[in-house]
């Protein structure tokens, strides 16, 4: 899977920051559970629209719909996790 | 969708504010201040100032000064404050559009500012106001209604007690105007501000002022103002001083038919529609676990309302509303951070819900249904 946009939503007080990002494909219960992997996952399945909530502590959220191609990602620390490297992770999944 | 969303931007308009501006928008622009009888010498501006002049008692139509919105008129009467004293009394319900222009002016030196919290059921205690007037306050700055729990301030009350004073007693109204009855001469309210596109049901970027005989603050923009042209300085007299510029007049002409559309159905029907409607949803969340009201369950009926569900932050029931479900609600601090360290909800927020007039009992029960499926979900903790 591709990021192939980013739209800038918000610059937070603490220096975080979040961004809307723009898949390539649709985000499967398994891309969901893979980018969460080692880190806390919400997924509610039974609302109309599946939404689903990544935690990857000090590092960042994830939130989205599942079967959409967008999400919207919070970035914890720049420093520590760009948004390169969340691209680079994404694009490394093998589902 | 589900618009619960009211207290940012009324929606849907009712149709004649559609109709009317989408008419305005055929025709060629005209100034009012120099058509003739052939385009209608009580035209839509002067109409608009009259209606709102009758909506809030106030004496003279020409006191009713058109603005950008609540928070240029905000602007406008907190600068013009910094002439009249050193000291201003404010609320902990108050926004942004309030705090921010207090702390500014503070920071700067030219004002000190008190605030005083709100009580347990989200609105202001007189008396309280009463104990932090200094004989040195220029103004006390009250926000009728909490954009955040939509409790109502007592105004005739606190009115009673600024007037007693030197101060001036300024109202923020924004949530207020077109849905609580305002009375500035009963209330001795001397500057009044509210926006258009809340519950007097106008397009955004159009709001006002009143301001009574005792406050004149400077302009904060002069320019042109298509009569008095020869003339180098700002004319003196009302409105023109506080109306340089071209006039949204797309903006007046929603809110006047916003204004006629309250006349016709009544204020207090509406509101008593807005009240029922909230109601009605505060009931469903009363009866789930885990659920936090602003205001409490005890607290008299209010127009709007905000709350949390234990387990999930504001900001993801917010999305899961809109995003999962339709429904188009508010979560966050709403502007007005200082008022979620009354309720301790600081620094998440809340979800805030505000239905219209023009809610439907299905839109209720389908808020009902969504909340049901969020605390089942989060209770089977996935």
């Amino acid at each position: 899977m591709k990021v192939i946009d980013v739209k800038h939503v918000e610059d937070c007080f603490d220096g975080s920051m979040i961004k809307e990002l723009l898949l390539d494909s649709e985000i499967s219960k398994e891309f969901v559970f893979a980018m969460g992997a080692g880190g806390q996952v919400q997924f509610f399945a039974d609302f109309p629209r599946p939404f689903f909530k990544v935690r990857m502590e000090n590092l960042y959220d994830l939130k989205g719909i599942a079967n959409q191609r967008t999400m919207r990602v919070h970035l914890k620390s720049v420093k520590l996790f760009a948004l390169d490297d969340l691209r680079k992770k994404i694009e490394s999944l093998r589902l | 969708m589900i618009y619960l969303n009211n207290a940012a931007t009324n929606f849907p308009k009712p149709i004649r504010v559609v109709e009317a501006v989408r008419s305005l928008l055929d025709q060629p622009p005209y100034h009012h201040a120099r058509a003739g009888f052939q385009r209608g010498s009580d035209d839509a501006v002067t109409e608009c100032r009259r209606l709102l002049c009758e909506l809030f008692h106030a004496d003279d139509p020409n006191r009713i000064l058109f603005s950008a919105g609540a928070t240029a008129s905000l602007n406008l009467i907190i600068n013009g404050l910094c002439l009249r004293g050193r000291h201003v009394v404010t609320t902990a319900m108050e926004h942004n559009s309030v705090l921010r222009p207090l702390k500014t002016l503070e920071r700067r030196g030219a004002l000190e500012v008190s605030i005083v919290d709100c009580d347990s059921l989200g609105a202001v205690c007189p008396e309280d106001i009463a104990k932090a007037i200094r004989p040195d306050t220029a103004a006390v700055i009250v926000n009728h209604c909490s954009n955040v729990t939509g409790a109502v301030n007592d105004l005739a009350a606190i009115g009673e007690i600024v007037g007693g004073t030197d101060s001036l007693f300024v109202v923020d109204a924004s949530q207020s105007a077109g849905m609580e009855t305002i009375d500035v001469k009963t209330m001795r309210i001397d500057a009044l501000a509210f926006t258009g596109h809340k519950a007097l049901f106008g397009l955004q970027g159009i709001g006002g002022m009143y301001l009574s005989e005792r406050f004149r603050p400077p302009p904060l923009i002069v320019g042109g103002t298509g009569v008095r042209s020869e003339n180098l300085y700002q004319p003196d007299e009302l409105p023109l001083l506080y109306e340089a510029g071209t006039q949204n007049i797309v903006g007046i002409v929603s809110l006047l038919e916003g204004v006629r559309f309250i006349r016709d159905r009544g204020l207090a029907a509406l509101r008593e529609q807005r009240l029922r409607a909230t109601e009605a949803i505060r009931a469903h969340l009363t009866r789930r676990r885990g659920v936090r009201l602003y205001p409490p369950r005890n607290a008299p009926p209010t127009a709007l309302f905000s709350f949390n569900i234990d387990g999930i932050a504001p900001e993801d029931l917010g999305y899961i509303l809109e995003h999962s479900f339709d429904i188009c609600t508010r979560s966050g601090l709403h502007c007005a951070p200082l008022i979620h360290r009354c309720m301790g909800s600081y620094p998440a927020g809340s979800v805030r819900v505000s239905p219209s007039c023009f809610t439907t009992d299905d839109e209720i029960a389908a808020f009902g249904r969504a909340i049901d499926a969020i605390c089942a979900s989060l209770w089977k903790k996935t």
